[in-house]
């Protein structure tokens, strides 16, 4: 057995994959950073936890890529926040990283159950 | 978008970032408290949920891509923040890269606008001048005699420049320009105006324009001018320094005092205003008028012997320089060949045309005669400011050094605390870039100031130099790329001192505590003597060439300069004007005035003027006893009135003066120079003796026998330099003089002298025309005003070395003596004396001294070279010179030393091993 270590409920992000995950995110609506951060943890049942380090610099990356926009609203308990909002480029993007992904997910299945059939979703 | 735009709108963004966190933060907050938390650890646990918020800022800002900037303007406040703290290393930095900045510009400004500044005309790069090679085995003309028979004449005649144009297919349009003063006739009297007679189509062939109204065309270069008579251009700058920009100008008559206008008349219209930019095809003239080439009349104008024209064209399309050399060289041959044999004939003489060529070179900036003679000194100036920046460069790296070990220790916290090298490395080349970036400021401020006092020493007294040395584009990029070059030299050192910063050995050390291993620390050790030898350069070059301006001043020239005054009078207007007054009478009577009047010791009048006048050569012919001829073709020939002698103090070493008795009618006689009197006398009876001289007065000249009357002392002539040459002074009444003369007066009171002379013109010549006085000091020191600029700055640029040296030197040697109190005290414990304490200190200071003066001993040698052909009286290894140099280097870094062998000698062992 591997030896316990303090990060063991965490998961490592494959690289680029964050932004994927954020932009996915955005798809069900427009949202903050702690936004973001919240509705990650709860669809991933508390088990990914995003860096904010990461995340900001992953937020400003995207609206310079224009694949999100940003705008300054009221959020249901009256506090001044920054929402992202995801543009019609950032769903293109969207899908062509979701493409991708799913492919690695199978390439990746494939090498580590090599007798297994493989399924096409 | 610009900078501030720029800046504004990252603040705005930082702003930003900065809301969008702290709501992140207090939202997360908010959320614990509703979970149920204290607000206090609802906060502080967000914090710690959220992570290092400073770090997260910092790298979501680098998505931005606009980090530089930012780095940028923190760099530049932390530098700013830096060198403020100290002040007194800013100031001296600042003001010593002004001075080695500002010289090295202003020397290069001088150079660019003397030798390589393009015509502000059309397409300088197609201009050319038409020169001639001249041939001259005969030695027929002054010049030759000067070059020993080669030389290239840049002045042409106007009657070559009528066949030029006549027989030539290479070139699209030519101009003949020929400056010279016209008297100007003006409310208070006739004043000599700056003024350029050019042909019809110069101003179209440069394709220059008018500021107002409009320039003259070769319609209007004809006997007569146009339709309202010459028309006239003014310069832009006496438009704006004379008229105030009077627009009312256009349409005013000019009269001119010019009897030469043998077109009958000396009126002109003016018609317009050049254009602003452009001075002159001559670099350093600036005519105030142009005026078409006719208006001096056929003569001057069409004559074939008189070269006093400068000659340019534009090349035709598809044309080379030398193709057209090749083309004007078989047309213009063709031409003279069949309508001029003759075409320069002096007596018996015949100088053939087919000895002669044609040089066409391209004339982008100009034709520059200052830049030919100054050449070779601003070379040597250019040598001189370079090797003063790298002395100051080295200095500067021993200070910079010196202050960057001890910020060792902020360099130390820093990189422990996460700076990387680079930004390390970064914040010092701030530092260099706003030093240098000031010192090139004031550098260029200063060199714009230095302009005029630079031209002040070369023009000569007569005839102000006008060059415009405002810093332009070019002046400026050199300033930028030799201060760029500067804080490549200095900045260098202290950069990579930094970025070795090994925080953990530096952090320990607050103090440095032992001896041995410490003085590897010692900064540039190796500056030192480089810049020893750099300075030795300079100071062997200033002594070498002051002691040449010495010899050249304090020479004796042969005559007095005290209290002589020459000045210089045109009669031409007057003769022609009043046709029956001859000439002699009023010279005589002016003169019999000029002697009576008060304070005037000796006055006299002379055909030229003993330093930078112009050269009469007569032929002399002496017949010995024994039979044996003596011939001399090229005696120099003064004619001069009674009393010359007395009035320049020439020493009469036998016989007598010339009188007013030596008429036209009395039996002709001359005074001989002593070199004269033994070159045609060899038996020393000189005095007494025969002359045989043609006599120009008759139309068919023959021999005349001329009785020597007088021995007089040598004096220089031409200029300081050249040995005195044989001369012959005849009696002014026996020669015919042209109708200008140099008066020359020697008074108690040089001022009342010309106030009289004045007078007496107003009263008995009221139309001669007066030019500016100046003394015989002032020639002297005129002509000798190469050597001046350049023995000023070397001294200056010296003086500078030596300071810097001694400076450095002495910055040096004390921080080694604050190095080694520790190792100094220990020794003085052990027994060593004070005085072997200084020796320690003093041999120290000759080991960083010594390996310097050889180093600039060699470099002297290689570099004094170059100076060779301007000095005077001592070659370029002169010894005393060299002995002198090393005494005053030896001096500087005697001093340099004093203090900190003092300060080693007084050290306290107690005190010194008690601190440990």
């Amino acid at each position: 057995m591997p030896p316990k270590t303090p990060y063991k409920n965490r998961i490592e992000l494959l690289q680029g994959t964050l932004d994927m995950l954020i932009l996915r995110t955005l798809q069900w609506g427009p949202q903050h950073g702690y936004g973001i951060v919240q509705a990650m943890r709860a669809n991933s049942g508390d088990v990914l936890q995003v860096e904010t380090g990461s995340l900001y610099p992953a937020l400003h990356r995207l609206e310079k890529q224009k694949w999100v926009r940003s705008e300054w609203k009221q959020t249901a308990s009256n506090q001044r926040a920054k929402y992202y909002r995801i543009t019609a480029a950032g769903k293109r993007q969207l899908a062509a990283d979701h493409g991708r992904w799913q492919q690695m997910v199978a390439v990746i299945a494939a090498i580590m159950h090599p007798g297994a059939k493989r399924e096409r979703s | 978008m610009n900078l501030f735009q720029k800046l504004a709108a990252m603040r705005r963004r930082k702003e930003d970032l900065n809301e969008e966190i702290q709501g992140h933060l207090r939202m997360a907050a908010q959320d614990r408290v509703e979970r149920g938390e204290e607000p206090s650890e609802a906060r502080s646990g967000a914090l710690r949920e959220f992570g290092n918020v400073p770090l997260i800022k910092d790298v979501t800002r680098e998505t931005w891509g606009c980090m530089w900037l930012e780095w940028f303007g923190r760099d530049l406040r932390y530098a700013i923040r830096q060198l403020r703290k100290a002040p007194g290393f800013t100031v001296t930095v600042v003001l010593t890269l002004a001075l080695v900045i500002g010289a090295n510009t202003a020397i290069f400004s001088l150079s660019y606008a003397m030798l390589l500044r393009s015509l502000p005309v059309m397409q300088a790069d197609r201009v050319v001048q038409i020169k001639l090679d001249m041939h001259d085995k005969k030695a027929l003309s002054v010049q030759a005699v000067l070059s020993g028979g080669n030389f290239v004449q840049a002045e042409l005649s106007g009657g070559i420049f009528d066949a030029l144009e006549k027989t030539q297919k290479v070139f699209s349009g030519m101009c003949f320009w020929s400056s010279s003063p016209l008297g100007l006739r003006q409310k208070n009297g006739t004043s000599p105006i700056a003024s350029a007679e050019i042909s019809g189509d110069c101003f179209r062939m440069l394709g220059l324009h008018a500021a107002m109204g409009r320039l003259f065309s070769s319609s209007e270069d004809r006997p007569g001018g146009g339709k309202e008579g010459y028309p006239v251009v003014l310069s832009y700058a006496y438009w704006v320094s004379h008229l105030g920009r009077d627009p009312s100008v256009l349409g005013r008559k000019l009269e001119f005092e010019d009897s030469m206008t043998s077109s009958g008349s000396n009126t002109a219209v003016v018609v317009g205003v050049l254009e602003p930019d452009f001075q002159s095809v001559e670099v350093g003239d600036a005519p105030q008028i142009f005026v078409p080439s006719e208006f001096r009349g056929n003569f001057k104008r069409h004559n074939f012997g008189s070269a006093n024209a400068l000659v340019f064209a534009r090349l035709k399309n598809g044309v080379s320089p030398q193709q057209a050399q090749s083309q004007i060289e078989t047309s213009f041959s063709t031409w003279i060949d069949a309508k001029h044999p003759d075409w320069w004939t002096h007596g018996p003489y015949r100088l053939p045309w087919k000895d002669q060529r044609w040089v066409v070179v391209s004339a982008r900036s100009g034709y520059s005669y200052l830049g030919e003679r100054y050449k070779k000194p601003l070379a040597i100036l250019e040598m001189l400011v370079g090797l003063s920046l790298l002395v100051a460069c080295a200095y500067l790296a021993t200070l910079s050094s010196a202050r960057s070990l001890t910020r060792r220790h902020e360099f130390a916290v820093r990189v422990a605390l996460g700076a990387s090298r680079r930004r390390i490395l970064g914040q010092i080349c701030m530092e260099s870039l706003i030093l240098a970036a000031m010192g090139a400021g004031i550098g260029v401020l200063f060199a714009w100031g230095a302009g005029p006092f630079l031209l002040h020493f070369i023009s000569p007294v007569d005839d102000p130099i006008t060059l415009n040395l405002a810093p332009g584009r070019m002046v400026l990029l050199f300033t930028i790329a030799v201060s760029g070059f500067a804080i490549l030299l200095f900045g260098l050192a202290p950069a990579l001192r930094a970025s070795r910063t090994d925080p953990v050995t530096d952090l320990k050390e607050g103090q440095p505590s032992a001896a041995g291993h410490l003085r590897r620390k010692r900064p540039g050790t190796w500056l030192v003597p480089v810049q020893i030898a750099f300075s030795m350069v300079i100071v062997v070059s200033a002594v070498l060439l002051s002691g040449s301006l010495v010899r050249l001043l304090s020479q004796d020239l042969g005559f007095s300069t005290q209290g002589v005054v020459s000045v210089d009078a045109d009669f031409t207007h007057h003769f022609e004007a009043n046709p029956k007054i001859p000439q002699n009478w009023l010279y005589s009577s002016l003169l019999e005035r000029l002697n009576h009047a008060p304070g005037v010791e000796a006055a006299s009048l002379s055909q030229s003027q003993q330093i930078s006048g112009g050269m009469y050569m007569y032929q002399a012919r002496s017949v010995l006893p024994s039979g044996q001829e003596r011939t001399d073709s090229l005696l120099l020939e003064l004619s001069v009135a009674p009393r010359y002698l007395q009035a320049l103090g020439i020493p009469l070493l036998a016989g007598r003066d010339i009188s007013e008795t030596d008429r036209e009618h009395s039996p002709r006689v001359c005074l001989l120079s002593l070199s004269a009197a033994r070159y045609f006398f060899p038996d020393g009876k000189a005095l007494g003796g025969v002359l045989q001289m043609p006599d120009y007065s008759t139309k068919t000249p023959k021999e005349k026998p001329v009785q020597v009357v007088g021995i007089v002392q040598d004096t220089k002539y031409r200029n300081l330099r050249d040995q005195p040459p044989r001369m012959i002074y005849l009696p002014y009444r026996q020669e015919r003089l042209l109708p200008w003369s140099y008066f020359v007066v020697k008074a108690r009171n040089v001022s009342i002298a010309v106030a009289s002379l004045r007078d007496i013109l107003r009263e008995l010549a009221p139309d001669a025309i007066l030019y500016q006085p100046v003394t015989m000091k002032q020639l002297v020191d005129g002509s000798a005003g190469r050597e001046r600029l350049l023995t000023t700055l070397a001294n200056f640029f010296a003086a500078l070395a030596l300071l810097l040296m001694t400076v450095g030197l002495y910055g040096l040697l004390s921080y080694s003596v604050v190095l080694r109190k520790k190792e100094i005290g220990i020794r003085m414990a052990l027994g060593a004396s004070r005085a072997q304490v200084v020796r320690m200190v003093l041999r120290q200071t000759m080991w960083l001294v010594v390996p310097g003066l050889l180093l600039g001993a060699v470099a002297s040698v290689a570099m004094t070279r170059l100076l060779a052909s301007l000095l005077y009286g001592a070659g370029p290894l002169d010894p005393f010179s060299f002995a002198v140099s090393l005494a005053l280097l030896l001096g500087a870094a005697a001093l340099a030393s004093w203090m900190p062998a003092r300060r080693a000698a007084s050290i306290d062992p107690m005190q010194a091993l008690r601190a440990e």
